[in-house]
C-alpha cells in the first residue's frame, strides 16, 4: 500500500471509530447553531470557493438546502462530524461542505441558509460573493472574511486554496487632475504589484491599449521594486516611470495592460479515494496542489482623460511648439569681431515640458546679418527628459559695423496649468563690431553650424584653388597592393628563397657522405684520363693513351665497388665483370695492349687509337651500366 | 655531365617560377582592365574616343573659373569615366561638386584624392573645410591611424615589398656564403628588413581599412529600417557623412555610422571610396 493511502486509510479509521462512539456521549449537549461562511470571500471567474455550513451541538444533520443564486453553480461535497471533550463537557458539530463556482463577474449573494435540526429551526446571515475578472484582483482585499454566523464561532475553516489568490494588479498613477493638450508630455507611473508568493519568471515592458496616447521610457532603466501591503496582504511593486503624451482631442479611454509569466499554484486533478465518499476527497484536498507556470494578462483599470488642441486664439509668432513651463537665457561669443567675423549665438531653454517640440525661430538672414542655421543639443535633468535645458546654437556674421548687437530674441510656450501662451524674450546682446579695410574676410565658421540652403555656401570660406595638372591618369584608383599580380610579386623572393636554401642544405648533406664524395672524385679523375686519352690521340702518344685508358678503366670499377684505383689488377676488374663476357674481354685486350705497349715497347697502335677509345667508352659504360642496375 | 645538371635544375625553377609568376599575373591584367570607374555618369556630348584628357581637363577648369561649376564636374566626370583617374582630377572634381553644393560628392571626391596623394595639403585643407562647412564631424584618428595616413596604401605596399625582397636576397646569400661576422651582420638586416616588411604591411593594411567606407551622397539621403522604399525612415543623414557598407540588398546598402546607427540607404546614396566590383543585390 502507498504511503498516501496508507495515511488516508488511517485517518478515516479513526474518524469512524470515533462516529461509532459519539452516541453514549452525546448527552447534556449545548443548544444547536448554524455557521455558513464562504473561503475565499472574493474570486475570479471560473475560480472555486468553498462554502462551509457548521451546525454546532447535534452529532448528525441533513444537508441544508442552499437556495439557488443566478450565476453560482453550488454542488454539495460531502459531511464531516467532530466531537470534543474539554473538563468533561462534550461539543459536537457537523460540516457540510459545497462547492461554489461562479460563472459571471460582480457581487452575488447567496441567501441566508435555513434547516430544522432536533426540533429547531437554524438560520445564517446571507453570504456575499465578490467575483472578478482573472488575472485582476480587488483593489483592496479585506483581510478577513466575511461570515454568515447565527451561532457561536466556529473552527477554523480550511485554508483556501492557492489557485485561488490574487495574483497581479496593474495601476496608473501620476496622472495630473485636470485636461490635457495634444503634445503636451506629462509623467506618470505604470505600477505592478505582484501577490507575495508568485512566482513571476517573465514580464513584458507595460504598454497602452488603445491610440489616443504613446507612450515613452526611458531606455536601459531598471523599474524599481519595492515591498508593499495593500488590505493586509503583502505585494511586491514593480514601478515603470513613462512619458504619456496625448495625440487626439476628446475623452480618450486610457488602459494600460502588462503580461507576465508567473509560476501559480494549482489543484491536481481530483482522484476518487479508496472509499468512494467525497468525505475523504475533501480531507485530503489540502495536499493536492502543484505550481504550474502561466502567462497573465494584466491590465489597468479604465480611465478616461480629457484632451483638448492649443487654442488657437492669442498663439504668438514665436510659439515654438513648446508646452510646460521653461524659462531662458541667451548669450554670444566673442563680443569683439571684426565684420564678416562668426559669432555664436547661445540661446538655453530649461524647465519641463515637451523638449523634443521646443524649436527655436533663428535669426534671419538681411542686409545686416549673415545666418546659418541653427543647431540644437538637448541635456535632460530626469530619465524620461521631460525636464532638462535645449541649446540652440546659431552662427551669425555681422555685415556692417554700425551693428549695435544681436537683438532681442522670443521664444513663446504654451503653460498647461494656466492654460495660456507665455512668451519670453532675451535681452539684446551687444558687440563691439569692427570694419575692416578688406571688406568681408574669409573665414570658417565656428563648429556646430550648418550653412545655409542646400549645400555649403562656400563664399565664407577659403578653399584651395583647383589644379591645372591632371597629372599621371590611372585606370583606377583601387591600390596596386590588392592586384593578385602584386601579391605574386610578395611570393617570387620566398620562393627563391626556399630554392636557395634546400639547394645549400642538399650540397651541406652531400659534402659528408663518404660514398658521394668519393663517387664525386672518381667522376673528377675519370673526366681528366678522358682528357688525357684525347690529348694522346692528338699526339698519337701510344704509351699515354693506354695508360691513361687503363687508368680511366680502375677509376670507373673503383668509384663502383670501392677500393684504392691504381692497385685493382686485370684479373680483380675482369671477375668483376663475370657476367659480362663482351666486357671481360674488352678489358682484357685493353689492359694486354697497354703491357704489351708499356712493357714491350709495341707502338703500331697509333692508327688505331680512335678505335681504341671508343672500345674504352663502350668498357666504360658498360661499368657504368653495371652500377646503375 | 655536371654542369648540364646543374644548369637543368635552375633551369627547371626558373622556369617554374616564370609559370607561376604568370599565372597569377593573368587575372590582373584582366583586373587592371576592369577596374572600376568613379562615377557612373556618361559623356554626354562626346563619344569616347574624341576625348583628349588633358584638353578635356582644361576645358572643365575653365568652366569652372566661369562659375559654370555643374559644366565643369561634367567635364571631370567625364575624364574620369574614359581615361582613369588622378589625384589632381578628383580633386577639382570635387571642388567643383562643392561649389555646385553637392557636399556628399565632393567629400567623397576629396577622399579618393587622398587616397591616391596622401600627403596633398590642398586636398586635406579643402576637406577639412568642407567639413567644416556642412557640419559633418571631423575625424579623430589614433596615433597608428595618423601614422598608416603618411603614405598611401600602394607606397606602404611598395615598401613592404621592396624590404621582403631585400630581406630574400640577404637571407639567400647567408645561406650560400655561410660564418663570420658576415653571417651576424646579415642575420641583424634580415630581422630589420622582416620588421620592416610586417610594419609596412600593416601599416598598409590599415590605411585600406581606413578608406573602406562609403560616403553619403546626394540630396535627400535617409537611413531605413529595412531594405525598401516604404520603409520607416530612422535617420535623416548628411551629405557626406562616412559610413560603413556591411551588404547590400536589392538597391540598398546595410550602412553602419560612426556613432553607431544601423539601417538601409539606397544603393546611390552611398559611394564607396574605394570602389568595388559589387551590387546593392
Amino acid at each position: 500500500m502507498k504511503p498516501v493511502r496508507l495515511l488516508r486509510f488511517s485517518a478515516s479509521a479513526l474518524l469512524f471509530v470515533a462516529l461509532l462512539a459519539s452516541p453514549g456521549l452525546a448527552r447534556g449537549q449545548a443548544t444547536p447553531s448554524l455557521d455558513a461562511r464562504l473561503e475565499p470571500p472574493e474570486i475570479a471567474v471560473g475560480q472555486e470557493a468553498r462554502l462551509v455550513v457548521t451546525i454546532t451541538g447535534v452529532q448528525s444533520a441533513p444537508v441544508p438546502q442552499i437556495p439557488a443564486v443566478d450565476g453560482l453553480g453550488i454542488r454539495h461535497l460531502g459531511q464531516t462530524m467532530s466531537m470534543q471533550f474539554v473538563n468533561g463537557a462534550m461539543s459536537s458539530e457537523v460540516i457540510h461542505n459545497f462547492s461554489v463556482r461562479p460563472e459571471r463577474t460582480g457581487q452575488l449573494t447567496i441567501p441566508a441558509v435555513r434547516m430544522h435540526v432536533a426540533g429547531q429551526s437554524l438560520s445564517s446571515a446571507p453570504i456575499h460573493l465578490s467575483v472578478y475578472q482573472p488575472g485582476r484582483v480587488p483593489p483592496a482585499p479585506r483581510a478577513t472574511a466575511p461570515r454568515g454566523k447565527s451561532g457561536p464561532e466556529p473552527a477554523p475553516a480550511a485554508p483556501a486554496a492557492p489557485d485561488e489568490a490574487q495574483v497581479a494588479l496593474l495601476e496608473i498613477s501620476g496622472l495630473p487632475a485636470r485636461e490635457l493638450f495634444i503634445g503636451e508630455v506629462v509623467p506618470i507611473e505604470l505600477r505592478l504589484f505582484v501577490r507575495e508568493g508568485t512566482q513571476v519568471t517573465q514580464a513584458s515592458p507595460p504598454e497602452l491599449v488603445g491610440d489616443g496616447f504613446t507612450l515613452s521610457r526611458p531606455a536601459n532603466q531598471e523599474p524599481k521594486q519595492t515591498i508593499v501591503r495593500r488590505g493586509g496582504v503583502r505585494y511586491t511593486e514593480v514601478s515603470f516611470p513613462a512619458a504619456l503624451s496625448p495625440i487626439t482631442t476628446g475623452d480618450i479611454p486610457l488602459l494600460a495592460s502588462i503580461e507576465i509569466t508567473a509560476r501559480v499554484p494549482k489543484r491536481l486533478p481530483r482522484q476518487r479515494g479508496r472509499f468512494g465518499d467525497p468525505f475523504f476527497d475533501s480531507f485530503f484536498d489540502s495536499f493536492s496542489y502543484h505550481a504550474v507556470e502561466e502567462k497573465i494578462p494584466i491590465r489597468s483599470d479604465r480611465k478616461s482623460l480629457h484632451v483638448a488642441a492649443l487654442p488657437e486664439n492669442g498663439r504668438p509668432a514665436s510659439f515654438s511648439g513648446g508646452i510646460g513651463r521653461f524659462t531662458i537665457s541667451a548669450s554670444a561669443e566673442p563680443h569683439d569681431v571684426f565684420v564678416g567675423d562668426p559669432v555664436t549665438f547661445t540661446a538655453a531653454i530649461s524647465g519641463e515640458g515637451n523638449f523634443d517640440r521646443l524649436e527655436w525661430v533663428p535669426l534671419d538672414g538681411s542686409a545686416s546679418w549673415k545666418t546659418y542655421d541653427a543647431s540644437a543639443r538637448f541635456e535632460k535633468k530626469d530619465d524620461l527628459g521631460i525636464r532638462g535645458v535645449k541649446t540652440f546654437e546659431q552662427a551669425v556674421m555681422p555685415l556692417r559695423a554700425d551693428l549695435e548687437g544681436i537683438p532681442a530674441r522670443e521664444l513663446s510656450y504654451f503653460d498647461p496649468k494656466a492654460r495660456r501662451y507665455v512668451t519670453l524674450r532675451t535681452e539684446p546682446i551687444g558687440l563691439q563690431i569692427s570694419a575692416t579695410p578688406g571688406g568681408l574676410r574669409h573665414a570658417g565658421v565656428p563648429a556646430g553650424a550648418a550653412s545655409a540652403g542646400s549645400g555649403v555656401d562656400v563664399d565664407g570660406y577659403e578653399i584651395a584653388p583647383n589644379k591645372i595638372d591632371l597629372g599621371r591618369i590611372r585606370s583606377g584608383f583601387g591600390p596596386v597592393a590588392l592586384q593578385p599580380w602584386f601579391l605574386a610579386l610578395q611570393a617570387l623572393p620566398l620562393f627563391g628563397l626556399a630554392a636557395t636554401l634546400w639547394w645549400t642544405r642538399r650540397r651541406r648533406l652531400l659534402a659528408g657522405d663518404e660514398a658521394h664524395v668519393r663517387d664525386r672524385a672518381a667522376q673528377r679523375e675519370l673526366r681528366v684520363q678522358l682528357g688525357r686519352m684525347d690529348e694522346a690521340i692528338r699526339a698519337r702518344d701510344v704509351g699515354a693513351f693506354f695508360d691513361a685508358a687503363r687508368r680511366a678503366i680502375q677509376e670507373r670499377v673503383a668509384a663502383q665497388s670501392g677500393g684504392v684505383a691504381s692497385s685493382l689488377t686485370r684479373p680483380e676488374i675482369e671477375q668483376r665483370l663475370t657476367d659480362r663476357p663482351e666486357a671481360q674481354a674488352a678489358v682484357r685486350a685493353i689492359f694486354e695492349a697497354a703491357d704489351a705497349i708499356a712493357y714491350g715497347g709495341q707502338a703500331d697502335a697509333a692508327g688505331q687509337l680512335g678505335e681504341w677509345k671508343r672500345k674504352v667508352e663502350s668498357v666504360l659504360a658498360e661499368i657504368a651500366s653495371r652500377r646503375q642496375r | 655531365m655536371r654542369i648540364s645538371r646543374r644548369t637543368r635544375r635552375w633551369g627547371v625553377a626558373g622556369a617554374i617560377s616564370l609559370a607561376v609568376a604568370g599565372v597569377l599575373a593573368r587575372p590582373a591584367t584582366a583586373l587592371a582592365a576592369d577596374a572600376p570607374q568613379a562615377a557612373p555618369a556618361p559623356l554626354e556630348s562626346e563619344p569616347p574616343s574624341a576625348l583628349d584628357p588633358r584638353a578635356a581637363f582644361d576645358a572643365a577648369n575653365a568652366a569652372f573659373a566661369e562659375g559654370r561649376y555643374d559644366d565643369a564636374a561634367r567635364g571631370f566626370r567625364a575624364i574620369l569615366d574614359q581615361s582613369g583617374a588622378s589625384a589632381p582630377l578628383l580633386y577639382d572634381l570635387a571642388n567643383a561638386e562643392l561649389r555646385a553644393g553637392r557636399v556628399g560628392e565632393a567629400v567623397l571626391g576629396y577622399e579618393r584624392a587622398l587616397a591616391l596623394s596622401p600627403r596633398d595639403p590642398d586636398v586635406a585643407a579643402n576637406l577639412r573645410q568642407t567639413r567644416r562647412a556642412a557640419d559633418l564631424p571631423e575625424p579623430q584618428p589614433g596615433a597608428w591611424d595618423r601614422a598608416s595616413a603618411w603614405l598611401g596604401v600602394d607606397e606602404w605596399a611598395w615598401l613592404a615589398t621592396a624590404a621582403l625582397w631585400a630581406a630574400c636576397l640577404l637571407a639567400a646569400l647567408r645561406g650560400v656564403r655561410p660564418g663570420g661576422s658576415a653571417r651576424r651582420r646579415g642575420g641583424l638586416g634580415i630581422a630589420l628588413l622582416a620588421g620592416v616588411t610586417v610594419t609596412a604591411w600593416a601599416l598598409a593594411l590599415t590605411r585600406l581599412a581606413a578608406l573602406d567606407r562609403a560616403v553619403v551622397v546626394g540630396a535627400t539621403p535617409t537611413l531605413r529600417v529595412a531594405p525598401y522604399d516604404s520603409a520607416t525612415v530612422s535617420v535623416e543623414l548628411v551629405p557626406g557623412q562616412v559610413v560603413q557598407i556591411e551588404r547590400g540588398h536589392e538597391g540598398f546598402w546595410l550602412v553602419r555610422t560612426e556613432d553607431g546607427k544601423a539601417g538601409w540607404v539606397a544603393a546611390d546614396n552611398a559611394e564607396r571610396i574605394l570602389p568595388r566590383e559589387e551590387a546593392a543585390h
